[in-house]
């Protein structure tokens, strides 16, 4: 079943063009991402956004983006910095 | 790493009244700034950057005076982009905001309230557009890119029934606004094909009706030769897209299905889900747009290799035609096929490393690299190299199989094998295997050890090893392990005549 749910978003979201579908849709897939690890074969990667500007409103969606395209992301957002002095420091 | 940049990480602008010249020089140095920086966590962190490039300003308070006042901030902004795309490093990716707020308008892409309010940098209804394009962009450098664009005929390259108007009533070409866009869609199609997409066919017709537009049509942009696979039958078409996956040895995951009829694309999603599907939209003035959207053909770089690719599939048909009329070895002697062997080096290398990101079915471990793990890993003083470029009289296939392997004390490991289905049932594998061997004899070493990972993708191979004489040493659920002794290794026969560049013995 799990699976089957995961397929389905998976197609969904390859399919999404519309911008409140595609939020719809990347909250479907956090929740199901509540209930276990990805049901459906992925590449896994880890993704730091960074910058100054917010960011927690592309990682959900991001996140769908990558499922569509068989990637699982474990995304981590950084603290607010500008993006220059982020890449430069030593213990980013 | 996404660094999501914003007119504010600017790091520098020139002044309002600077010449063209002055403006590029800062435009230049900004440049050199940013990407260095992303050098050095590429560097420091052995990770891949992905940097955004600056969408144009809302605001113009020269208006059209700005397309010819270098110091104006939109226009040093294109400048900066420029240079940011020519001065980006390997492992250093631009995701080109720039061109996606152009497409879609910079007074709609950045919505100013939300900026001021939340610091959200893309308003709300194209954030799904740059997360795809985000995702394209990471999808690329990992191997997820599409091989092949399968097309249907009729209302998709051509407006009308071939069969039921004949060439001449085919709605193709100038004269008519869909004719004219059904035009510009081939031209769209051959453009992909030239950048190393390969083109098929499928279609719901006889094949006489098929091929007469391409062979007769004046306006036909696409030819026959284009297309490295041709269906016209009247099977289900997802019997067909696995008939066209098999014949080009591919994975029916590396197709991309395109065809106006909702019911067909139904069919396919249904029967084969692996194959990507298009929702083309009603009018075929939409469907080039339609296509780029999708970003399925993304790719990290293109290659000389890639620019090839069409002709060596054809030149693969035309071996396959031949193979149908002589049996298997006098086949493979016919082909007079001549192979290349060479370590990895500065020539092969952005080859290597696409072929590691991208080779699913003949990949025996299937593990990815960035450029800067891969550098590092044929640079090491225990590690050793082989590629493979191929061949025969119908032409040059370029570079077709990597290998890396490991010297451990007595043992040659084989860490990497992989190679493009192109040259597959060539005995392609029994000259590596036994190149393999005759490496590791002259090294000291008396066995080879290889392992299989399964991956869901490499079923291809799952017998490779058992088949070269290899005995397996331990299985799991994860990988199968395998030793061949060297003193009891019989090379395997083939019909490949070798050129050894840079490799011992």
């Amino acid at each position: 079943m799990q699976e089957e749910s995961w397929k389905a978003l998976q197609t969904a979201a390859n399919g999404a063009t519309e911008a409140t579908e595609f939020r719809r849709l990347a909250r479907q897939l956090a929740r199901l991402r509540a209930g276990g690890a990805p049901q459906i074969p992925v590449q896994e990667i880890t993704l730091s956004i960074i910058g100054r500007a917010t960011r927690d409103f592309l990682a959900q969606q991001l996140d769908l983006a990558l499922i569509a395209r068989g990637i699982s992301a474990a995304i981590e957002l950084p603290p607010y910095s500008s993006a220059l002095q982020q890449l430069l420091d030593a213990d980013s | 790493m996404l660094a999501v940049l914003t007119a504010q990480d600017v790091p520098e602008w020139p002044d309002a009244l600077a010449s063209a010249s002055e403006a590029s020089a800062v435009a230049e140095r900004a440049a050199r700034l940013l990407l260095g920086a992303a050098e050095s966590f590429r560097a420091r962190s052995g990770s891949e950057v992905l940097l955004d490039n600056f969408p144009a300003l809302r605001e113009r308070p020269l208006g059209n005076l700005a397309a010819r006042t270098p110091g104006d901030p939109g226009n040093f902004l294109q400048r900066l982009n420029l240079a940011l795309g020519d001065l980006a490093p390997p492992g250093v990716h631009i995701v080109d905001s720039a061109a996606l707020a152009a497409l879609h308008g910079a007074t709609r892409w950045r919505d100013a309230r939300l900026w001021y309010e939340a610091k959200q940098p893309i308003a709300h209804a194209w954030v799904p557009e740059y997360v795809r394009s985000v995702a394209a962009v990471i999808a690329a450098r990992l191997g997820g890119a599409r091989k092949c664009l399968v097309l249907d005929l009729d209302e998709t390259l051509w407006g009308g029934v071939v069969g039921d108007a004949g060439v001449a009533g085919i709605e193709l070409g100038e004269g008519t606004p869909r004719g004219e866009a059904f035009k510009s869609f081939q031209q769209h199609v051959r453009a992909l094909r030239e950048r190393g997409v390969l083109l098929a066919v499928c279609s719901k017709n006889e094949l006489e009706n098929a091929r007469a537009p391409f062979e007769r049509h004046p306006e036909c942009v696409l030819k026959l030769s284009d297309f490295a696979a041709f269906r016209a039958s009247w099977d289900p078409k997802s019997d067909s897209l696995r008939a066209i996956a098999e014949d080009l040895s591919l994975h029916p995951s590396a197709l991309v299905f395109v065809d106006d009829n909702p019911a067909e694309r139904e069919q396919v999603r249904r029967a084969l889900p692996e194959v990507a599907v298009l929702d083309m939209p009603a009018d075929p003035a939409d469907y080039a747009a339609a296509l780029d959207a999708s970003r399925w053909f993304e790719a990290a770089e293109v290659t000389a290799d890639d620019r090839a690719r069409a002709g060596q599939y054809e030149r693969r048909s035309a071996a396959r035609a031949l193979s149908q009329t002589m049996d298997l070895s006098e086949f493979l002697a016919s082909l007079e096929m001549r192979a290349q062997l060479a370590p990895i080096d500065d020539t092969s290398f952005a080859r290597v490393l696409q072929l590691a990101n991208k080779t699913n079915q003949f990949n025996l471990t299937t593990r990815r690299f960035t450029e800067a793990e891969l550098r590092a890993w044929i640079e090491r003083p225990e590690g050793m190299s082989l590629t493979v470029r191929l061949a025969d009289r119908f032409g040059d296939h370029g570079l077709v199989g990597v290998v890396t392997a490991t010297s451990l004390g007595d043992t040659l490991r084989i860490d990497d094998w992989l190679m493009s289905c192109r040259v597959l049932k060539r005995g392609v594998e029994h000259l590596v295997v036994t190149e393999l061997a005759a490496l590791a004899s002259a090294r000291g070493h008396a066995r080879l050890r290889g392992r299989f990972v399964p991956t869901g993708r490499n079923e291809l191979v799952r017998t490779l090893f058992d088949d070269l004489g290899f005995v397996r040493a331990a299985a799991s659920d994860h990988e199968i392990a395998y030793e061949l002794e060297l003193a009891s290794f019989r090379p395997p026969s083939h019909f490949i005549a070798i050129d050894r560049r840079g490799v011992p013995g």
